[in-house]
């Protein structure tokens, strides 16, 4: 899932204009929906230049792909996030 | 089929919490079947309960309503607590752990719905979800519905304490649905604008709310997000987040770890004031603790070493997040430090006065300590003595309370600068007054002080 290559980039480009229904039971608020957005399309070409980069240091240092999933870490001390960063 | 929901469980149609025979359950509705059967079917159920960020549940045979698809029963969480109870570091550690389950529910194909910090409580010191209706299945392209919410309940009072003032979590209190993204903007520094984090989620995304305000959602309401764009906005609160920072008191300059050294705890009487509570403590057994006035936890640490559950409540927020971080370093499981403010405690408060309950709703415990406490209440708040007795009597069973003198060097330090008006303040007048509802079991004088420490039971 986290495997983040040229292909899905454009495909998550693609997907940012894609129309889709809601549903959920708080409302996410229009503003908020609308900036989510915004903020998703530039945070997300710099989440992917982000994967890119940890890939090569990785690939430099030798170490196995996998290792550098992207996760989000630190939660409670990082013990609780690092449960869940690797699948 | 007359369990009745729970008072603060009832805006999400999902389902809802009810107690019966003082047990716990949840009920899973039927219109919620298809986003239950993934969370469990998905692997995310399993892979979350195992890291301790999700309640894990036993199924129950019990129904509530007709609408039920099934019933659930979770595992009990020791001591509910809230969000404007918590220490910086607590708000943070909760922030990332949404954050760290939003990305594990996203890779198995599922979502949060809603971003709630009073769905994160404390257990075995870690913060954890505990509800389990939380997910839905991800539609392509769907943005994140709760990202207003946790903008609300976390990012902007995390910001506030962060770069502002630590007291503002009380802002939490007023606004149950989290502070609003204008108040934070303003109150805010204008500097906090330089921030790309800050500007976009708080600033920019205040200002679109405003601007949105009063037009059409047709449009907006269509546009949708990137698996990657999704990705990146998770990642961007993350990062944020994690780089905020608070400094408490005490811990400037120096490793906090050194507090207790800077303190007179190394003195006689205080080690012998520990002796005496640590034995009553082993004599009592007590299933849990309140320690009032806890500071940074000091004797909450005699009752946690015997396993007994105890929550460490103090006014000052520093010695909240001391205590909370020395627990993770120590891998303290058993100590919940709560900020709580005793001449203020939490009300009750939300839909009905019934959403939040008030700090003595949570109660009563078995044992209370109240050590080093009595003359703050009753000399640095003009509290009565019978009022205060009052007040413990509904607070716990049984008492470990100190009595401070006059004569004591901090009470003479406490009078100084103000008028004697506490002709009442003698240790007879406080047997008394406490011994209206409490019967006094023992009385145990501290070595090289002129303090006492009494051990009280409730009269029934």
């Amino acid at each position: 899932m986290n495997r983040t290559t040229h292909r899905e980039l454009f495909l998550g480009l693609f997907l940012l204009f894609a129309f889709v229904a809601e549903c959920g039971y708080i409302d996410p608020g229009t503003g908020s929906y609308f900036i989510s957005i915004l903020i998703g399309f530039l945070a997300g070409g710099l989440f992917a230049l982000k994967m890119f980069w940890k890939r090569i240091v990785a690939f430099l240092k030798g170490e196995n792909r996998k290792k550098v999933e992207p996760a989000v870490s630190g939660a409670a001390g990082g013990e609780a996030s690092d449960h869940v960063k690797h699948e | 089929m007359n369990n009745r929901p729970l008072a603060s469980s009832f805006r999400d149609p999902s389902g809802f919490l009810f107690l019966s025979d003082g047990v716990l359950f949840r009920q899973v509705n039927g219109g919620y079947r298809e986003h239950y059967d993934r969370l469990m079917e998905s692997g995310l159920y399993a892979e979350l309960t195992a890291a301790g960020l999700l309640i894990p549940h036993e199924p129950a045979a019990i129904r509530s309503s007709d609408e039920a698809y099934l019933t659930i029963r979770p595992e009990p969480v020791p001591f509910i607590s809230y969000p404007y109870e918590w220490c910086f570091s607590q708000l943070k550690d909760a922030a990332l752990a949404t954050l760290s389950i939003q990305q594990a529910a996203f890779r198995r194909g599922l979502v949060l719905k809603d971003a709630s910090a009073y769905n994160i409580q404390f257990r075995r010191g870690r913060p954890i979800l505990i509800d389990t209706l939380s997910f839905e299945i991800r539609r392509p392209g769907k943005p994140w519905v709760a990202y207003r919410q946790f903008c609300q309940h976390f990012l902007a009072p995390l910001l506030l304490m962060s770069v502002k003032d630590v007291r503002l979590s009380q802002l939490l209190r007023v606004y149950i649905d989290g502070v609003p993204l204008d108040l934070a903007s303003a109150l805010l520094p204008a500097g906090s604008r330089f921030r790309p984090g800050v500007l976009s989620h708080i600033h920019l995304h205040a200002k679109s709310q405003r601007y949105f305000a009063d037009k059409p959602r047709s449009g907006v309401k269509e546009m949708s997000l990137g698996d990657l764009a999704f990705e990146g906005l998770i990642d961007s609160l993350a990062s944020l987040v994690k780089k905020l920072r608070w400094e408490p008191a005490g811990a400037k300059g120096a490793v906090w770890a050194d507090y207790y050294d800077n303190t007179n705890y190394q003195s006689t009487s205080f080690s012998h004031k520990r002796e005496i509570v640590d034995r009553m403590l082993g004599a009592l057994a007590p299933d849990r603790v309140w320690d009032l006035g806890a500071n940074t936890g000091v004797f909450s640490r005699l009752a946690a070493a015997r396993k007994i559950f105890t929550v460490a409540f103090d006014l000052d927020p520093s010695a909240v997040e001391l205590n909370y971080l020395a627990c993770k370093k120590e891998g303290q499981t058993d100590i919940l430090p709560l900020v709580l403010d005793l001449t203020n405690p939490s009300a009750a408060s939300g839909w009905e006065n019934a959403e939040r309950f008030s700090f003595l709703e949570r109660g009563p415990v078995d044992t209370v300590l109240a050590l080093a406490l009595v003359h703050h209440l009753a000399i640095g708040n003009n509290l009565p003595f019978a009022r205060l007795a009052a007040f413990f009597a509904r607070a716990c069973r049984r008492l470990i309370i100190e009595f401070v003198p006059k004569d004591d060097s901090q009470v003479r330090r406490m009078l100084a600068t103000r008028e004697d008006v506490f002709g009442g303040y003698s240790a007879e007048e406080f047997e008394k007054e406490f011994g209206r509802s409490f019967e006094i079991r023992e009385k145990v004088p501290v070595k090289d002080s002129l303090r006492t420490v009494y051990l009280m039971e409730r009269r029934t």
